[in-house]
């Protein structure tokens, strides 16, 4: 068992299969031995860590992902898939700002899989959308200036007219 | 939203449109899709394109085309399925072909290749016939790809990795239209690449992926047609390929497909269909077919091979079960020319179509040469050849 503690003061007790999911609380394991007691989370609020955690339960029998080094052609084509498995599909329907938190905590901690998982769901937001689309989705302001903005319709016309 | 190295990899997930897209939504975004973003998008589809031998000065910019020019194709062809594929490399004058076998080397027309070692044939090159007239072509006036001394020169922008499992077959196109096609297959796909000579830069107009039923294409009146080995035959119009003619074939014919100046013509063996794709009036399904069959047209009827004049597609040489000829089409005239085997040595028969109504008539060899304007070649090599006639 060890003991994840959030910014927000939370401490969760977490099995040790499961926190390995984390390659940077694996690697902190390992340093410290096995009495690890408390490792804080500092950056992580409580509600997105308990999310993380739940992800990790979750997963925690799935063959561990190659070490970082191996970014070779199977990394590179796994990446071009979309499809993105039920449960980890129900498990990111949640709100956007969770969403992004989900993905920098994962980047965070060091969960590959989730992070894949995270930017998967937020490409799939973006996929086939127009710019105004994508501005409404994600609650973006147009800053473009009238010039900037007549520059970009001159391209599109160019594009979509052949 | 996301920070620049996380929006990188939300990148990855997304192909060139969205990530075009994305860059207009606003500066921050626009900032963060770097050209190199671009870069490493479209190399992945063209990876041999050369930006400063494009028309191009960014790559967002070659994305913008790119995009403006991916297109569907339609579904028939596009289907997964196993299929035979002709190897035959008779195909048509003007065409370049490289084909059969060729070790991972990179074929690529324009950029100058060696092919030292590998067993790349040309079959023919650079032809001096307009393909849709059938009118030679003076040489000099065009500057045509060429082959010399194991380096391939000629137009540039359509390329393709051949690996030990794929074969390809890449064909240049003098038509005053098409510039090039090229065509390569694996064991489950084909991939096919159109450039129009009036388009300008250097990447293809048209570029179909995974079109798994092709089996041979045709150029001709500035048209890309494609048989499938379905009954279809398609014709490229934009970035799809429509359905224009059907034939049932059955397994006691011996079809062929020939091409000539927009006519399509199917031969079966016992029947002649010749159809009109008449592409100004959108007359495309099926045309106007017309209908030769042995009784009427003295078509020999135990057709074995039906070759197209490989220095004008014009005439097509008919053979017999025994190897011999045993006439000559006409295509420009819609006329057949069969060789006479008996008395009538120093006469031809012909039979024509004038108004939609079959002819049939003698003709001596002076008649026919006054007839066509120009001396008959094939006459010769008949007579060459078997001296009869």
């Amino acid at each position: 068992m060890v003991t994840l503690v959030s910014s927000d003061g939370v401490s969760f007790n977490v099995d040790q299969k499961v926190a390995s999911r984390s390659a940077l609380i694996k690697n902190m394991m390992e340093d410290i031995g096995e009495d690890a007691g408390e490792i804080p989370v500092p950056n992580v609020s409580s509600n997105v860590l308990k999310k993380v955690i739940e992800y990790c339960t979750y997963h925690k029998d799935d063959p561990l992902p190659q070490s970082g080094e191996d970014e070779g052609t199977s990394a590179a084509d796994k990446k071009k898939s979309t499809v993105i498995d039920d449960w980890d599909y129900n498990f990111l329907q949640v709100d956007q700002e969770m969403l992004f938190e989900i993905i920098l905590t994962a980047n965070y901690l060091d969960i590959k899989p989730l992070l894949d998982v995270g930017c998967k769901t937020v490409a799939n937001m973006i996929k086939g959308k127009t710019p105004e689309e994508i501005r409404r989705t994600f609650n973006i302001a147009n800053d473009f200036t009238p010039e900037e903005e007549a520059q970009i319709r001159r391209e599109n016309e160019w594009a979509e007219d052949r | 939203m996301l920070p620049p190295e996380l929006f990188s990899e939300v990148c990855l997930h997304l192909n060139i449109k969205d990530i075009y897209n994305l860059s207009h939504v606003n500066r921050e975004l626009n900032g963060l899709v770097s050209d190199d973003l671009f870069r490493t998008k479209l190399l992945k589809h063209c990876p041999f394109y050369d930006l400063s031998n494009s028309p191009h000065s960014t790559w967002k910019e070659c994305a913008s085309t790119y995009i403006s020019r991916e297109g569907a194709i339609c579904k028939e062809v596009s289907e997964t399925k196993d299929y035979v594929v002709h190897t035959d490399n008779h195909i048509l004058s003007g065409f370049v072909s490289l084909s059969n076998t060729c070790n991972d080397s990179i074929l690529s027309l324009g950029q100058s290749i060696s092919l030292d070692g590998s067993k790349v044939t040309f079959d023919q090159l650079a032809t001096t016939v307009d393909v849709a007239t059938g009118e030679t072509v003076d040489q000099s006036a065009t500057e045509g790809p060429s082959f010399k001394d194991g380096t391939y020169t000629g137009f540039h922008g359509i390329s393709m990795r051949i690996s030990t499992s794929i074969h390809a077959h890449m064909t240049a196109v003098e038509s005053p239209e098409v510039l090039a096609v090229l065509t390569g297959w694996g064991f489950n796909y084909q991939r096919l690449m159109v450039k129009y000579r009036s388009s300008e830069g250097l990447d293809p107009d048209y570029v179909g992926e995974h079109i798994n039923q092709l089996d041979r294409v045709f150029v001709s009146a500035g048209h890309v047609f494609l048989k499938s080995v379905s009954n279809w035959t398609y014709l490229l119009q934009g970035d799809t390929f429509i359905p224009v003619v059907f034939q049932p074939q059955t397994t006691r014919e011996y079809p062929f497909l020939l091409c000539y100046n927009g006519l399509l013509m199917h031969f079966s063996g016992t029947t002649v269909e010749v159809f009109h794709v008449d592409l100004e009036n959108k007359e495309l399904r099926g045309g106007k077919g017309v209908s030769f069959t042995h009784s009427s047209s003295g078509f020999s009827g135990n057709l074995y091979k039906l070759i197209q004049v490989a220095d004008n597609p014009r005439y097509a040489i008919e053979y017999n079960i025994n190897r011999t000829i045993c006439g000559v089409w006409d295509f420009k005239q819609m006329k057949y020319m069969r060789r006479q085997y008996n008395d009538n040595r120093k006469a031809l028969q012909l039979v024509g179509v004038e108004d939609g109504k079959v002819e049939w008539q003698l003709y001596t060899r002076e008649y026919m040469e006054v007839l066509l304007g120009r001396r008959l070649e094939w006459g010769e090599e008949v007579v060459h050849e078997y001296g009869d006639l």
